[in-house]
């Protein structure tokens, strides 16, 4: 099943990519973990236990230059466009993917949905995200060149905002999948670019960071930040 | 609960509901095929399809246009799609289930 779900997420990734989209587009999200393997290049680097949801960030101001309907893309494949919840975020699912896009939130933040005409789509605007934007890297995967977070600022951006979570279970995934991914950084030790990309972000946001890590007991994460 | 048992959980409501969509979605493209029937000498084209037990018949004219004929035949890959995917989302409802010692309703 596995194999299949990685099958079906590359193609997506390549019809995005023949149609010329992919590259301004910002793979976030626990799919993330799974191509920080491409990354890494360690076999000790588990994957991890992700949810279906692959989720793109899309910067602001928009680059695309030619219309694309996403749907249409993917349609064949047996994808339903369908609308989340009260606002109306669009949502392309599939019973092994699903596809959701966001925007970063500015400003006082506008609760509803941002519309990408460009795309035929909306996007859920979301905080933080700008910080994910600013520190990207790619990886060659299978022959596709996918924008993802640096492992770094995924691991930060996760330590901010799990305590935001009203679930209790993805507020326990934010964190497990966080961890992972920063303990493999220092595995790979990767200090001086976690410290570069947390010396980076917003004075309070650093704060808020140390005292998430300290409510969940991680203090060798704290001092390595802090160091 | 465990994050284990908490994701399958939503995965079991995500395949419940995905499920009606899929079948609802299969509503929008009709199923059955174009036949030919030749009537004293003259040709008399039917969108044929099954209705339970019976085989039910829609005229449809003497001529069928090949744009018809296309729509007929996406309708087709998509009925054939998403029926697949209904089976296999069966079955996982019926394997998450069991996993959680759930019941459907």
């Amino acid at each position: 099943m596995e194999k299949k779900i990685n099958t079906l997420c590359l193609e997506v990734l390549n019809r995005l990519n023949e149609a010329g989209v992919l590259k301004d587009l910002i793979v976030i999200g626990s799919w993330s973990i799974y191509f920080y393997k491409y990354y890494f290049k360690s076999k000790a680097y588990s994957t991890y236990i992700r949810t279906k949801d692959i989720d793109f960030l899309v910067p602001i101001p928009l680059k695309f230059q030619k219309e694309t309907n996403i749907f249409e893309l993917v349609k064949d494949l047996g994808f339903l466009e369908r609308y989340r919840g009260s606002k109306g975020y669009i949502q392309l699912e599939h019973p092994d993917l699903s596809i959701e896009f966001l925007v970063p939130e500015r400003g006082r933040g506008e609760d509803k949905p941002y519309s990408i005409s460009q795309l035929s789509i909306n996007a859920q605007p979301l905080r933080f995200l700008d910080f994910l934007i600013e520190n990207t890297i790619s990886v060659n995967a299978e022959g596709l060149h996918i924008k993802l977070p640096h492992p770094a600022a995924y691991a930060l951006h996760k330590f901010i905002i799990f305590k935001r979570r009203s679930k209790v279970e993805k507020r326990d995934r934010d964190i497990e999948g966080a961890l992972r991914v920063f303990n493999e950084l220092v595995r790979h030790k990767k200090h001086i670019e976690i410290r570069y990309i947390f010396k980076r972000m917003h004075k309070k946001w650093q704060q808020k960071i140390l005292d998430n890590l300290k409510s969940i007991e991680e203090p060798e994460i704290v001092s390595i930040l802090t160091e | 609960m465990g994050v284990i048992k908490d994701l399958l959980r939503e995965e079991l409501d995500n395949s419940l509901r995905l499920r009606v969509d899929y079948k609802e979605e299969l509503k929008k493209y009709p199923g059955g095929s174009i036949v030919v029937k030749d009537i004293r000498g003259h040709n008399y084209y039917y969108l044929a399809y099954r209705d339970a037990k019976k085989v039910r018949f829609i005229y449809k004219g003497k001529k069928i246009s090949k744009d018809d004929i296309g729509k007929l035949k996406e309708s087709k890959r998509f009925r054939v799609k998403y029926k697949k995917l209904i089976q296999k989302l069966d079955r996982r409802i019926k394997y998450l289930k069991r996993a959680l010692h759930g019941k459907e309703d």
